[in-house]
């Protein structure tokens, strides 16, 4: 019974990062692996020890990709090809309080310049690198200097009023983009 | 003889939630217990100002296809109900919760009954699915009766069936229940209607759902009614 009290009380007080569609149209659906280029299929059989492979197609402004979400020693990874299946990035969940004080306090410094108020709600880091190099990075979860890195950020902040954006930094500490999250219409949650 | 009955200490969420509302099901039905299966079609319209206000408006209609009492012939045939005709006006005072009062007018047997209403809702994201909390408050006005007050506590999500988040042209579960609390004079009773419904997206602003509400309530006292409801919502952003 403890449990599902516990559970109960969980979804109860959850008032956890919200939902989304971004400012920028993005649909994504699941896709069968069979539809998935041959390269893509490549690169993630030649991982070793993932859970729970998923193949999704996203449709964005910025075009068409193919998405391989896995888990890796309990991390969450997203990997993004193009429609050929050449790779385009690897990203990876992370708490963000696990990242270094230092990085923390540049974006910390950044995001207190431009909003009055702000809580970090996810964090993602933003692998780019040589195909070799992200398997590497994947396998060992050591980085190679040749790998970008970047921090993609759901930021809950205040200007005039509270709205939730995705932030993409670099590691510099310099904001690269800024997209408001528009919530998606939800009437039939609410009537 | 002693019988020691023993539970598996690692049995889930879900299978506590089906034995629960099994338990519910077959603990009230008794020759006293009555059903009624019937049609619920509902028209919801919205219309949103500045960003920031939502108007609802809502028609929906209960039509019986059948009522009677558990183990016995079934003793009526389609009866038409009632329709009820609400407004709610909601203000977003949060990134997702709403704050929001409205008026229902109920016909009935060709009389009108008066309700307004109070509600507070807040809608999150959980990995794929999307979570809402809603809590409302109402009040019945009747004419030759006293009033009815009503608490209610609803828990709503709507799950993607294709990809992470359900976009246009792509299908969703809704699952809800909801526990109403209500007082009429000395009386008090708690209703639980579970609802699973089969959505589509046919664009950002039109949704059409059909599915099952089941609801149950005078089992406090051991006269239980279950009420097994074929519902039919569209759903319309104007």
């Amino acid at each position: 019974m403890l449990r599902i009290y516990t559970l109960l009380c969980g979804l109860l007080i959850l008032g956890t990062y919200p939902l989304i569609g971004q400012t920028k149209f993005e649909k994504e659906s699941r896709v069968k692996e069979s539809e998935v280029p041959d390269a893509a299929k490549a690169f993630v059989s030649s991982l070793t020890e993932i859970k729970n492979l998923k193949w999704y197609k996203e449709i964005s402004t910025s075009g068409h990709s193919i998405e391989a979400k896995f888990k890796k020693d309990k991390a969450k990874y997203s990997v993004e090809f193009d429609t050929l299946g050449n790779l385009e990035d690897v990203e990876k969940t992370v708490d963000w309080e696990a990242i270094s004080k230092v990085q923390q306090d540049k974006v910390a410094r950044r995001l207190d310049s431009v909003f009055s108020k702000f809580s970090i709600q996810k964090a993602q880091l933003q692998y780019k690198g040589s195909l070799e190099d992200l398997k590497n990075l994947i396998q060992t979860d050591q980085r190679s200097p040749k790998i970008e890195l970047a921090f993609e950020l759901i930021v809950k902040g205040t200007k005039k009023e509270k709205r939730q954006y995705e932030i993409l930094f670099l590691e510099s500490g310099h904001i690269h983009s800024i997209n408001e999250i528009i919530f998606k219409i939800a009437d039939h949650l609410m009537f | 003889m002693k019988l020691y009955l023993r539970l598996p200490t690692t049995l889930c969420f879900k299978s506590w939630c089906l034995a629960f509302f099994l338990f519910l099901f077959t603990h009230t039905v008794s020759s006293q217990t009555s059903y009624a299966w019937g049609l619920l079609p509902a028209i919801n319209l919205n219309k949103g100002f500045d960003n920031k206000w939502n108007l609802n408006f809502t028609i929906e209609s209960r039509q019986f296809v059948q009522k009677g009492i558990f183990n016995q012939t079934a003793n009526s045939g389609y009866t038409y109900e009632l329709t009820d005709f609400s407004t709610v006006l909601s203000k977003k005072i949060g990134l997702q919760s709403f704050l929001g009062g409205g008026y229902t007018l109920r016909i009935r047997d060709q009389k009108t009954q008066h309700r307004s209403i109070q509600q507070f809702t807040v809608v999150s994201k959980l990995n794929h699915l999307r979570l809402s909390h809603r809590f409302t408050s109402d009040q019945t006005f009747f004419k030759d009766d006293k009033p009815e007050f009503r608490v209610r506590y609803r828990i709503g999500s709507e799950i993607p069936l294709n990809g992470q988040s359900a976009d246009v042209d792509e299908f969703y579960l809704k699952l809800s229940n909801e526990l109403l609390n209500s007082w009429q004079d000395q009386d008090y009773d708690l209703e639980n209607r579970l609802a699973a419904v089969l959505g589509y997206k046919f664009s950002d602003t039109n949704k059409l759902e059909v599915g099952l509400d089941y609801r149950i309530d005078g089992f406090i006292d051991g006269f239980a009614a279950h009420v097994f409801w074929v519902r039919v919502n569209w759903y319309v952003k104007i």
